[in-house]
């Protein structure tokens, strides 16, 4: 596996430093990475949920059917 | 107004997962970075990366992000609300065929000590398998007064910033 690099580069000097990550900073990176990636499947759920319901609520319009209060609230006049 | 490179950084080996400036130049009104870089993580079709001030814990209370992604693959705008832990922008991965996204972060007013400091960063990439797009928006701000010293950028988990990445600072007046 490669060792996780970090490198700083002083504006002021030009000096450039690598060190290895600690295992503290990977444990925290991946901790933070899974709660991006948790956070971005829920966003997407909903979404595609929320086209869901608009679709539906296009189609029973066009149909002349009753709506539900969910897909009546994705109307906007 | 006036631009001018302060330090620009290329990847040249493997194993990169985070980048600082640091020692920045408090003589500018405004900070501009321009971040053309992908990641090499073996398989990865996308990977994020975020930024940090001033070498900050990337969670709690520090900072808040308002995030919107867009996926012209089907249309979608995703807004993934505000988060206190970090967050920031997709990259593209190897698996995109190692195409480079490009990006840019503003930081204006980085070197006062009396308002909290705030950046919008924007950009994308195009998926080199499905010709779909990958755009990002994101603001965000740090909730302190502390004048920004130091941006460090950080690869989400075990994530590489692939060779040729490049990261410039700038400085404007």
């Amino acid at each position: 596996m490669t060792q996780l690099i970090h490198t700083e580069i002083n504006c002021s000097t030009g000096e450039v430093t690598e060190r290895p990550l600690t295992a503290e900073e990977i444990a925290d990176n991946e901790r933070v990475n899974a709660e991006i990636l948790a956070r971005e499947a829920a966003a997407a759920a909903a979404s595609e949920a929320l086209a869901a319901i608009k679709a539906s609520a296009k189609a029973k319009l066009v149909a002349g059917q009753p709506l539900t209060e969910e897909e009546s609230s994705v109307i906007v006049l | 107004m006036t631009m001018k490179l302060i330090s620009t950084q290329t990847v040249t080996s493997s194993g990169l997962n985070a980048w600082t400036f640091s020692s920045i130049p408090q003589t500018y009104e405004t900070l501009l970075l321009k971040i053309n870089v992908a990641d090499s993580t073996a398989g990865a079709g996308r990977n994020d990366f975020w930024a940090v001030f001033n070498s900050d814990a990337q969670s709690g209370a520090n900072y808040y992000y308002s995030r919107f992604l867009f996926y012209d693959g089907n249309n979608k705008l995703v807004g993934l609300g505000s988060s206190g832990v970090g967050d920031g922008h997709a990259m593209p991965g190897t698996g995109n065929g190692a195409r480079f996204g490009s990006y840019e972060l503003v930081i204006p007013n980085y070197t006062s000590t009396t308002i909290n400091k705030t950046g919008h960063f924007q950009g994308g990439y195009a998926s080199a398998t499905s010709q779909s797009f990958i755009n990002n928006v994101t603001f965000i701000n740090q909730n302190n007064t502390q004048a920004v010293s130091s941006i460090t950028f950080k690869a989400a988990g075990a994530g590489q910033f692939a060779i040729n990445s490049t990261i410039s600072l700038y400085g404007l007046n």
